[in-house]
């Protein structure tokens, strides 16, 4: 049927009527076999529905006129949109930006068996030109709208030859048909420019609005963190190095605290609440410190975390034994201090919750690709925070935390701080892992707790650290200590290895 | 009178309606996948997603391998991934791709689930699982009492060590005979 009706919308030029009708048919086979199954379809199919299911509805508008001006805008709006979301998508991904994957992509046998795929896996350095350089186009195209007439349309002839070239090398047809169809509707735009007010116009405004709005509400709500933070409910603050350092200390209610205090470091980016659900556990017994270290929510001074806990150690008057907490990277920043003079004598126990393996984090710095992808998934977190689309779609933050509502609500405001999330790169880049194993390999009785998700790795750190080992089933990296289930685990593990020793 | 607010009212059905599908597009199709499912918003319309091979492009091959158990124990694992044909032909016209996009789609969806730790229940009863398996009765012979399907990356691009990733082993699937003919036959 979608043959037949094509085969008619190409018979039927000059014929409004029959074109709407076509359009209609093959818009209602598209949706159909969409609904059957999901699977198996790509953009082109996209860019089909978008252009006969816009024909099909705008053309209930009585005024012709006005019909086919709103159902070419539209249809330009989507090209120009998928043009540029494609490229703005590309500028995230790290095999993009560092020019691997077209020659990647090639490799597969889905879309590397085109005619022209082998000609182009012989020349790596043109594949590698023309993914940076898809990469620019694509998200430049919006300013084709900007380019005279004639300019412009030689830019649309360039990418119908970019179509045309995927066609030959990635054998995908469909994309040809589908977009050079859209094109139609971008050249419509193009001519009637200077138009003052236009419903694309009127769309970008709106969802202009939107974003403003989202970044606006997130950018409120992480201010109410922060005083909530500096309120008297909130974390304690001292003055160390010409800055300030963010802590705060739990201890049992009844002032029968033992002499051991419990030190939990925070893994990359988290904040103190992320340890909520263990240090309330651990604290019916122990006197128990949390705090941020340099550059992480209110502490401002520069000092390394050995300084700022010794700092932090002093002020509340802790003499006793220390046993260190750590949670993913926090290990190498524990690393960084546990031997220290000022400490080492204290410092007899250590637990690592889901640690950073020097060795890997070594590896994953040193990878371009990995670090590239590290840095990918920073950059998203840093676009999510700053238009505050975290707050109303799903995240992993959210999803591997579950504290009480202020805790949570505090721990994802603070998680998506641009300040923070810039910090973690800095730390990431910064944190030294030169020697780390040894230093906590000499602590005298090491455990470590893996979550399900890193079982395997953690098993092998605690091999090099000589630890005991332990797993908390079911849990993920961060839903170990942000799960109460699983935190609850944790915490009766770090209970068990302090009372035995 | 009436006909005129007819009109009147079938042109703001159709400009709202395309206004919000086009801002929803706009908001679905940020880079990374923080974005929620806005369909609730158009009424049920699919929204566009821009993002072609784009951030992390799909750089490697999906297969789907298949054992049977028809009487003795399990036969040996066999490759049964839909072969596609590749030439001049293809790049004109080339309906036969959708196969194996569709598996590509359900593999990545199975490890979104896997990435996600989901309940192995939970993946048995969702609706790329049902396809592998509709896709794998289709494969196995029609003696076979049970079958077992393997999803399995190859990265052709990675280290020789990292080539191969499995993502997915069904548990043991039992076969009737009467709908299996009637799924060859269809």
């Amino acid at each position: 049927m979608t043959l037949a009706a094509s085969a008619g919308l190409a018979l039927a030029r000059g014929n409004r009527r029959a074109q709407i009708a076509a359009a209609t048919v093959i818009g209602t086979c598209n949706r159909l076999s969409e609904i059957r199954t999901p699977y198996g379809r790509d953009g082109a199919d996209q860019m089909t529905a978008v252009v006969t299911q816009y024909r099909a509805l705008t053309a209930l508008i009585p005024d012709q006129r006005f019909s086919d001006d709103l159902f070419l805008r539209a249809v330009n709006f989507q090209a120009a949109l998928s043009y540029a979301v494609s490229g703005v998508s590309k500028a995230f991904g790290s095999s993009w930006v560092q020019g691997d994957a077209l020659i990647e992509v090639l490799r597969t046998e889905a879309y590397g068996s085109g005619p022209a795929a082998a000609l182009l896996r012989r020349h790596p350095k043109l594949c590698r030109a023309l993914t940076i350089g898809t990469v620019a186009w694509e998200t430049a195209f919006p300013l084709v709208y900007l380019l005279p007439r004639e300019q412009a349309s030689h830019a649309l002839s360039a990418v119908k030859a970019f179509h045309a070239g995927v066609a030959a090398a990635m054998e995908l047809p469909r994309f040809v048909w589908g977009f050079f169809g859209a094109h139609g509707a971008v050249g419509y735009v193009l001519d009637t420019r200077g138009t003052p007010r236009t419903f694309e116009k009127a769309v970008v405004g709106i969802a202009g609005g939107v974003v403003l709005a989202s970044a606006l509400i997130a950018r409120e709500k992480r201010l109410t963190a922060r005083e909530r933070r500096l309120g008297p409910k909130g974390s304690a603050r001292l003055r160390h190095a010409g800055g300030d350092v963010e802590y705060r200390v739990d201890r049992p209610g009844d002032g029968a605290a033992s002499r051991t205090v419990i030190v939990l470091e925070c893994g990359l980016g988290q904040s103190l609440e992320s340890w909520e659900w263990v240090a309330e556990g651990l604290a019916r017994h122990h006197t128990v410190v949390r705090y941020h270290r340099s550059g992480y929510g209110l502490t401002t001074s520069r000092a390394a975390s050995g300084d700022l806990l010794a700092a932090v150690l002093d002020e509340i008057g802790a003499e006793g034994e220390i046993v260190v907490v750590t949670h993913s990277i926090g290990s190498l920043s524990a690393a960084s201090y546990v031997r220290d003079p000022r400490f080492a004598d204290r410092v007899d126990k250590l637990v690592v919750v889901d640690g950073t393996d020097p060795a890997l984090l070594d590896e994953d710095r040193t990878d371009r690709r990995r670090f590239g992808t590290f840095l990918q998934a920073q950059l998203y977190t840093l676009l999510a925070a700053v238009t505050g689309i975290y707050e109303w779609a799903p995240n992993a933050v959210e999803r591997q935390a579950g504290y009480t509502p202020d805790t949570q609500f505090g721990h994802v405001q603070f998680v998506f701080s641009p300040r923070n999330v810039v910090n973690s790169v800095r730390e990431y880049r910064a944190v030294r892992t030169e020697g780390a194993l040894s230093r906590l390999g000499a602590v005298p009785s090491v455990l470590v707790v893996a979550s399900d998700e890193f079982a395997d790795q953690q098993a092998a750190l605690a091999e090099k650290l000589g630890a005991k080992y332990e797993v908390v089933h079911g849990s993920a990296h961060r839903s170990i200590i942000g799960h109460r289930h699983h935190a609850e685990k944790v915490e009766d593990a770090v209970r068990r290895f302090v009372d035995a020793c | 009178m009436l006909a005129d607010q007819l009109k009147g009212g079938a042109t703001a059905f159709a400009v709202g309606a395309l206004a919000t599908h086009l801002v929803a597009t706009v908001l679905q199709n940020t880079p990374d996948s923080y974005n929620q499912d806005l369909r609730k918003f158009t009424g049920g319309w699919p929204l566009p997603g821009w993002r072609f091979f784009a951030p992390n492009p799909g750089v490697q091959n999906v297969h789907l391998l298949v054992r049977e158990t028809a009487g003795d124990g399990p036969t040996p694992w066999r490759d049964v991934t839909p072969v596609v044909p590749h030439g001049w032909t293809q790049v004109l016209y080339n309906p036969r791709s959708r196969g194996p996009k569709a598996l590509f789609d359900a593999m990545q969806q199975l490890s979104v689930m896997s990435a996600n730790q989901a309940d192995f229940a939970w993946v048995t009863r969702s609706l790329p699982y049902e396809l592998v398996c509709a896709a794998s009765r289709a494969a196995v012979s029609d003696e076979a009492r049970a079958l077992q399907f393997l999803l399995m990356n190859v990265f052709p691009s990675a280290p020789a060590q990292h080539r191969m990733k499995p993502i997915l082993t069904s548990e043991w699937i039992p076969l009737g005979t009467a709908p299996r003919a009637a799924e060859a036959a269809a």
